[in-house]
């Protein structure tokens, strides 16, 4: 596995974890009726802080295994990979956007407004790692 | 430039032009010519189409015209 691609799982896991979390979390606030409470904002910085730990311990480790791939520069391929998966993401992203959009008109507050803009932005940033983990997979 | 479904049309003697090059790895061409060797494996897969740049490159390594580096599929099975 290229240093790319295990920079790709690293993005995804760095992202997945911390803030799978935290929509789990506030799923289960908003499901039994409490709503977004002054927590959620700690609990976000928290996910944020550790959303950058992580990044950063595993590209450590992996820059460490392969040095030289690490400083070596983007070639062509692995540039068209990007381009392709975060067009992907950013469909998602625009969906994500007018979705939050469009729950202005189903009374959505402030807070869980800001909080669907943050979803489909993590649900982009998933769907732009994982794209360019198939596209690796797959030679491109 | 990409192949993005499947197989592509155009492939390639890049494998055997290696062996005939002093069994050359595929990490050896991928420095020469300033790719990662995932890229030099895709490309030998028919799994990526290089630039024109790189597949010059490519050729030029060798030390032979494009055209006997890659060649479409259904001239290549003549």
């Amino acid at each position: 596995m290229s240093f790319r691609e295990k920079s790709a799982w690293i993005s995804l896991l760095s992202v997945l974890i911390p803030f799978g979390y935290y929509f789990t979390a506030l799923g289960r606030s908003l499901h039994s009726g409490q709503g977004p409470q002054r927590y959620f904002f700690l609990l976000l910085v928290a996910c944020v802080i550790g959303q950058v730990a992580i990044q950063i311990a595993l590209h450590v480790v992996a820059a460490v295994q392969a040095p030289k791939d690490a400083q070596a520069a983007k070639d062509e391929r692995e540039r068209l990979i990007e381009l392709k998966s975060t067009r992907i993401a950013f469909y998602v992203l625009v969906v994500g956007v007018l979705m939050v959009a469009g729950s202005t008109h189903l009374g959505a507050g402030k807070i869980l407004m800001a909080n669907g803009i943050l979803l489909a932005l993590v649900m982009a940033e998933l769907v732009r790692y994982s794209g360019q983990i198939v596209y690796f997979r797959r030679g491109c | 430039m990409s192949g993005s479904e499947g197989q592509l049309p155009i492939r390639n003697t890049i494998r055997r032009l290696r062996f005939e090059h002093k069994e050359m790895t595929q990490a050896e061409l991928a420095e020469r010519i300033g790719m990662t060797r995932q890229t030099v494996a895709a490309i030998e897969q028919g799994k990526y189409s290089p630039s024109l740049e790189a597949a010059f490159r490519i050729a030029r390594v060798f030390g032979v015209p494009l055209e006997s580096v890659f060649q479409w599929a259904d001239e290549a099975a003549r």
